[in-house]
């Protein structure tokens, strides 16, 4: 493949890391040295370690239910319930009877969480060995036996990645925990929100963000390994398919399902022209956001090296709340007030990294055809033209309404960084739902909800293009 | 224009892959590059095409060196072992790729595709097919033309017949050879195959750890190989009964007088058949193109011509 100098590049990651990652960070390191009271390491620690059980025990559960819906139900069905705004599921938890607690916290952080682990298991289940099971079956091995000796060697990197991917995901999470756990349920992710925003300690917030980002460094690393090992393999042959997979999906579809009775049956309000008065804002934030983010990720999904992999995905390894602290803090040092551009700054680097992974993913076949076309006589600009364009836009587009109904859903860094009274819709929302507006908010969930639908079928329609 | 190359290096990870390879190559002629897998085959011929950077020493075309061009600048088209067809093209815009850099325009670029499409034996149903709807030798056809379309002067072939069956390999190895005659093109064709390489070539490189083993003609090269690896990468052979020196199987005849033996087995390969015989605890072929008068278990007699035998210095301790 042809790749830009590798100067060039270490000097683009160089910037790019100081621009989003050591910049916000610093901003909270400098405002934790300001005297204030004490971090109270003994509570600290107990948050932790509740986080940490949780996410714990929610990712075995999602890694054992995620097999048979990974059998059962296609990728673009599965990306549409990934896509679905965790305000949305926590809401529509609530709205399923359960009372504010773990339960519900748990029922809406698996409704996300096994469709995910699932998605990135099926991609493996589609290069099962083929001939592998086969003499397998052929020396006499059953069922258990080939699963064990030949399906699971297989499939552990992808369930090593969706082990990252989900604890990572549960133990920073604040929106679920906030919404649903009603106070009952603590992660690390919500101690970090109280501590900037409610009791205005950011030695504290230092801290949190500190144990964060330093279990960042080897999640990154591990979440660039997993998505090497996971796509690799040759095309072979698919697991059969499981029925349960398909109870699964309809477990995963109830919190959405049952916002829907209040959602159609309860008048319009004025929590429903609070809400529309933000939408304008959050789509056009949404659509800036992520028309950068699938750019700069198929720019660097095709160009940079692997070697680079980790630092780019190093935003996927820290929650959005600790980008949403340290950016609202680095941004008033620096006279940056919240609104659109600090919440488009602070959701950009994650979503780059989703769509670097998922160009990385999608072209990973893109060596080849640039040595093709190189020694078809192709320069820069005529393989940028006939070659990196064609193949990448559809990508490209897809990747975009991914970071779109992502950008458009999120509550987890906007809540920090949007402003007073909730500049955008999710924001706006959980500030709603908080005050028990019962007709709006099930309403705009459920539309939140459904905003990957029409992401998901328009990038159905790309990809068959 | 000749393709020399003068005391070519690569070393990957701190392994040898090429060692001081130095070959000059006429214009218009078949090369062969023939050497067990890791010999540094495909390392070379992506050095010629640009594509990678060698460590030491230099390509030159008609004496002028060209290490520092670009490969999209190298007046040579690669055929490359997975074809490497770009998927969103038809095989048709596929082709017309390297005309079209050059300036080509419709209705000539079209023309010039579809030509070329028609000398591969490719008809025009296929100009709208996109690679993935494609066998793996109609795939093969299209890269041939897609290559050939820029108007190489050197065609470098990557194992192009590889990953073809038997009867599909013999008849894109006539084609090769027959669309090279035609148009003057030199080519640098890397295999592993003795038969293949035996078939098409006026030149035999063979490689062995990096290093250029031997050069020569085919023919001379088979029947007079320098060293008993290079003599095995070109074809089996078997011990001289009761010597110390090495034979063809095919120069190895059974007859009334001569070593005798043991049938062990005997086997039809189609064209020809190989008999197994013990001499002396030790197994020796023999290969006839008629049925042998024999049967397993039966004694024979060996017989061969002294001067075909072939005897090399003992490798360097």
């Amino acid at each position: 493949m042809p790749r830009s100098p590798h100067t060039l590049w270490l000097a683009g990651v160089a910037l790019w890391s100081l621009v989003t990652l050591a910049a916000p960070l610093a901003g909270l390191v400098l405002a934790a040295a300001e005297p204030g009271p004490a971090v109270m390491p003994a509570t600290l620690l107990s948050i932790a370690a509740g986080s940490l059980a949780l996410a714990a025990a929610l990712t075995a559960l999602a890694l054992v239910l995620a097999y048979p819906l990974a059998r059962a139900v296609t990728a673009p069905w599965l990306l549409l319930f990934v896509m679905i705004a965790p305000l949305a599921r926590a809401i529509g938890a609530l709205a399923l009877g359960l009372s504010p607690g773990t339960g519900s916290v748990a029922l809406a952080r698996l409704a996300g969480d096994v469709p995910l682990a699932a998605l990135l298991l099926r991609a493996r289940l589609r290069t099962r060995p083929r001939s592998w099971l086969d003499a397998a079956a052929d020396l006499g091995a059953g069922p258990w036996r080939r699963f064990v000796a030949v399906e699971w060697p297989h499939l552990r990197p992808a369930y090593a990645l969706a082990a990252v991917c989900i604890t990572l995901l549960a133990v920073g999470d604040a929106t679920i925990a906030a919404v649903a756990g009603g106070g009952k349920r603590y992660t690390l992710g919500l101690a970090l929100r109280e501590a900037v925003l409610l009791d205005a300690h950011p030695r504290r917030a230092a801290v949190i963000a500190a144990l964060f980002a330093a279990i960042a460094l080897p999640c990154a690393w591990a979440l660039a390994r997993g998505l090497r090992a996971a796509g690799r393999g040759r095309p072979g042959r698919e697991a059969p398919a499981s029925r349960a997979g398909w109870w699964l999906l309809l477990g995963c579809a109830a919190p959405l399902a049952a916002l829907v009775p209040a959602a159609v049956t309860w008048p319009v309000g004025q929590g429903d022209a609070l809400l529309l008065a933000q939408l304008p804002a959050t789509l056009a934030s949404a659509g800036v956001a992520a028309l950068l983010a699938a750019a700069l990720g198929c720019v660097t999904g095709l160009g940079a090296p692997a070697r680079w992999g980790p630092a780019l995905l190093l935003p996927l390894a820290l929650p959005p709340a600790v980008y949403g602290a340290a950016w609202l803090v680095t941004a008033r040092a620096l006279g940056w007030g919240p609104g659109l551009g600090l919440t488009v700054a602070t959701l950009l680097p994650g979503q780059v990294a989703i769509a670097h992974a998922g160009a990385t993913a999608a072209l990973a076949d893109s060596a080849r055809l640039a040595d093709a076309a190189r020694d078809l006589g192709a320069g820069a600009l005529a393989r940028a033209r006939w070659l990196w364009w064609p193949l990448a836009w559809p990508i490209g587009a897809a990747l975009a309404l991914v970071a779109f109904a992502q950008a458009v859903g999120d509550a987890g860094a906007s809540a920090f960084t949007s402003g007073p009274g909730g500049s955008t819709l999710a924001v706006g929302l959980e500030i709603l739902g908080r005050g028990g507006d019962q007709g709006a908010v099930p309403r705009w969930a459920l539309g939140l909800g459904l905003v990957p639908l029409l992401a998901a079928a328009l990038a159905a329609l790309l990809r068959r293009r | 224009m000749t393709l020399t190359l003068r005391a070519l290096g690569k070393t990957y990870a701190g392994r040898r892959v090429l060692a001081d390879v130095s070959v000059e190559l006429a214009a218009g002629g078949y090369t062969c590059v023939m050497g067990a897998s890791g010999s540094g085959k495909t390392t070379l011929l992506r050095i010629v095409a640009g594509l990678e950077r060698q460590d030491a020493g230099s390509v030159l075309l008609d004496g002028r060196a060209i290490d520092d061009l670009p490969a999209e600048r190298r007046p040579l088209h690669t055929l490359f072992q997975d074809y490497a067809l770009f998927p969103h093209l038809s095989a048709l815009d596929n082709v017309a790729f390297a005309p079209r850099l050059l300036g080509v325009r419709d209705p000539e670029l079209t023309a010039r595709a579809r030509a070329l499409l028609r000398d591969v034996g490719l008809d025009m149903s296929f100009e709208t097919r996109k690679p993935a709807a494609m066998s793996g030798g109609e795939q093969q056809r299209v890269a041939l033309a897609r290559a050939l379309a820029g108007a190489p002067r050197w065609l470098l072939l990557d194992e192009p017949l590889a990953a073809l069956d038997r009867p599909l390999r013999a008849g894109l190895r006539r084609l090769l050879r027959d669309l090279a005659r035609r148009r003057g093109l030199g080519c640098l064709h890397v295999t592993h195959d003795p038969e293949e390489a035996l078939a098409l070539a006026d030149r035999l490189l063979v490689f062995g750890g990096g290093a250029l083993l031997a050069a020569g003609a085919p023919a001379e090269l088979y029947a007079a190989p320098p060293s008993l690896e290079v003599a095995r990468l070109l074809g089996e052979v078997t011990r001289e009964p009761g010597g110390d020196g090495w034979l063809r199987p095919e120069h190895l005849r059974l007859g009334e007088s001569g070593a005798t033996g043991v049938v062990r087995s005997l086997a039809c390969l189609g064209d020809r058949w190989e008999v197994e015989v013990e001499i002396a605890g030790r197994v020796h072929l023999s290969r006839s193109p008629t049925p042998p008068a024999c049967t397993p278990g039966a004694a024979v007699a060996l017989a061969w011509d002294p001067a075909r035998v072939l005897r090399f210095a003992a490798p360097p301790a």
